[in-house]
């Protein structure tokens, strides 16, 4: 229909209707900014009550509150819909200016190159002797062309204008949501988020004051104000902290001071860091720092066990104990000598009930407490045998034979 | 979710803010977006020379579009207020000690019915 209606305007008339749409286009850009805004508005007012609703929601714990859901999903499903709508047409509005926008710029062309024509003829009446179209010649034959040309370049603005339209600018659609709720008794006093409410409260004997804010400490002159305040260190640095260990899986204590932190490590973290926050939860509670135990670690790495220390299981550490590090068996006690491999008849007498004692250890060799890692015995493989006195070495068997005793051998019984 | 059957206090706060940001933010900006998705009085006499707000038929579905998203939001500005109020309502009409007895579905879909013109 549009283009119909092209047909019967030439150059100067097209020319003045896009010089029309033209005018209009900063309206249209004005209107898909507000519709911008509107879908920014919806979105973000659209969070807020959804927040409200989830708040009361928490506080109101009953079937009936099916109700409430239902109608706050149709006030939610209909901010949907107005965010789609206004953000399309949005779209469109956009689209259909700058299809304005480019018909104008090619019109005005257009119109720039007749009128360079025109003055070329009014200066030699034969420059368009040549031209012939639909049975014109000459100078009514170049109007033609010009004419044709800008009824084209408006009909692909039409197209353009037409296919924005129908693509992006829709009605919203009907509203889905409540249209109508119970008046409260006393009137709802609008609150401004202070945290007081907005009224005076009638429906419980106690309202809630906020503490009074403290203000920041007054930064100094010409610095900017820190994003993140750090949290107050105690005065030996951030110590992370462990339990202390029970007779846990694991762990082998020594005797020793707690180790200090070497100096070789990784660096503290910054104060914008804080120390970490405990967490009781995990770990049953906090210990003071003296106690011995595991050593001390600091944030950011693990310390490296000191010579000499207390140190922990390898599966603790995650590598194997060296030999000097080791602890010699015959410096555990009676009760610690597990994995000692001794002389089935030394281990016989010094333990009291004999073969109760075998069972006694093995026991405790496979109690669940000692899972957690090699054995002792394959962490003493190949040392203890040669380590020291205390090792208690298998005698060899005695077969040395007795030469007071050959006589006696040799004697034969007599036959009776 | 905790044993709170209903906090009535809490209710009404959460009403108390839902109609703050209403008309504290809400409405304002819808207001001046409103004024700037309506057409331009000095536009709409001149407006049928051109081609959009002529015989392309765009600028008068877009109008239309107009009144129907302000008409639109006008019904969800109702709404809200329609929930506040139900929130408000329930905070006022009962308690935490006969929420379970008096309160059912059918008794708040009421909440959300017009009451009958007389």
């Amino acid at each position: 229909m549009a283009e119909q209606w092209f047909e019967g305007n030439g150059l100067d008339e097209l020319a003045a209707i896009i010089d029309a749409d033209y005018a209009q286009v900063p309206i249209w850009r004005s209107q898909a900014a507000a519709y911008r805004k509107l879908t920014e508005l919806a979105e973000l007012h659209h969070s807020k009550i959804t927040g409200h609703l989830q708040r009361a929601m928490d506080h109101w714990s009953s079937r009936a509150t099916s109700v409430v859901r239902y109608e706050s999903s149709g006030i939610a499903e209909s901010f949907q819909r107005g965010m789609l709508t206004a953000s399309g047409n949005a779209r469109a509005l956009d689209a259909i200016a700058d299809a304005i926008e480019a018909a104008k710029t090619d019109l005005d062309e257009i119109r720039a190159e007749w009128a360079a024509m025109k003055a070329a003829y009014e200066k030699d009446p034969h420059v368009f002797d040549n031209y012939a179209i639909d049975g014109v010649t000459g100078f009514q034959a170049a109007k033609a062309s010009y004419d044709q040309a800008a009824r084209d370049r408006m009909h692909t603005m039409s197209v353009e204008t037409t296919q924005a339209w129908h693509t992006d600018m829709h009605e919203p659609g009907p509203y889905t949501g409540p249209t109508y709720g119970n008046v409260p008794r006393v009137p709802v006093t609008p609150s401004d988020g202070s945290g007081s409410g907005g009224g005076r409260d009638i429906t419980y004997p106690f309202t809630y004051t906020p503490p009074p804010p403290t203000p920041p400490p007054p930064a100094a002159a010409g610095a900017d104000p820190p994003l993140l305040t750090p949290t107050p260190r105690p005065p030996d640095g951030p110590q992370l902290e462990f339990p202390t260990p029970g007779p846990g899986p694991g762990v082998i204590t020594g005797p020793g001071p707690v180790p200090t932190p070497s100096p070789v490590g990784p660096a503290p973290l910054s104060p914008m860091h804080g120390t970490p926050p405990p967490n009781p939860g995990l770990f049953g509670g906090m210990r003071p720092s003296a106690t011995p135990g595991l050593p001390v670690q600091r944030p950011g790495g693990m310390s490296p066990a000191p010579a000499g220390g207390p140190r922990t299981s390898p599966s603790v550490l995650g590598q194997r104990p060296t030999q000097a590090g080791l602890t010699r068996p015959a410096a555990a006690s009676a009760a610690n000598d597990r994995g000692v491999i001794r002389n089935p008849r030394q281990a016989a007498t010094n333990n009291a009930g004999g073969g109760q004692r075998g069972r006694a250890q093995d026991e405790d060799r496979y109690s669940p407490a000692h899972r957690d890692g090699p054995e002792t015995d394959e962490l003493f493989e190949g040392l203890a045998l040669d380590a020291g006195p205390d090792v208690v070495r298998p005698e060899p068997p005695t077969k040395v034979r007795r030469r007071d005793a050959g006589p006696a051998l040799r004697r034969v019984p007599r036959k009776s | 979710m905790t044993n709170i059957r209903l906090d009535a206090a809490e209710l009404r706060r959460v009403a108390e803010l839902a109609l703050g940001d209403l008309e504290f933010d809400y409405r304002p900006k819808l207001l001046d977006i409103s004024e700037a998705l309506a057409p331009n009085a000095d536009v709409m006499s001149d407006r049928h020379a051109g081609y959009i707000y002529g015989p392309g038929g765009i600028g008068a579905h877009h109008d239309h579009c107009v009144g129907k998203m302000i008409e639109f939001f006008d019904n969800l500005d109702a709404g809200l207020i329609a929930v506040t109020n139900v929130l408000a309502s329930v905070s006022e009409d009962f308690t935490e000690t006969d929420v379970d007895s008096e309160t059912s579905i059918s008794t708040i879909m009421q909440y959300f019915t017009p009451p009958p013109s007389s």
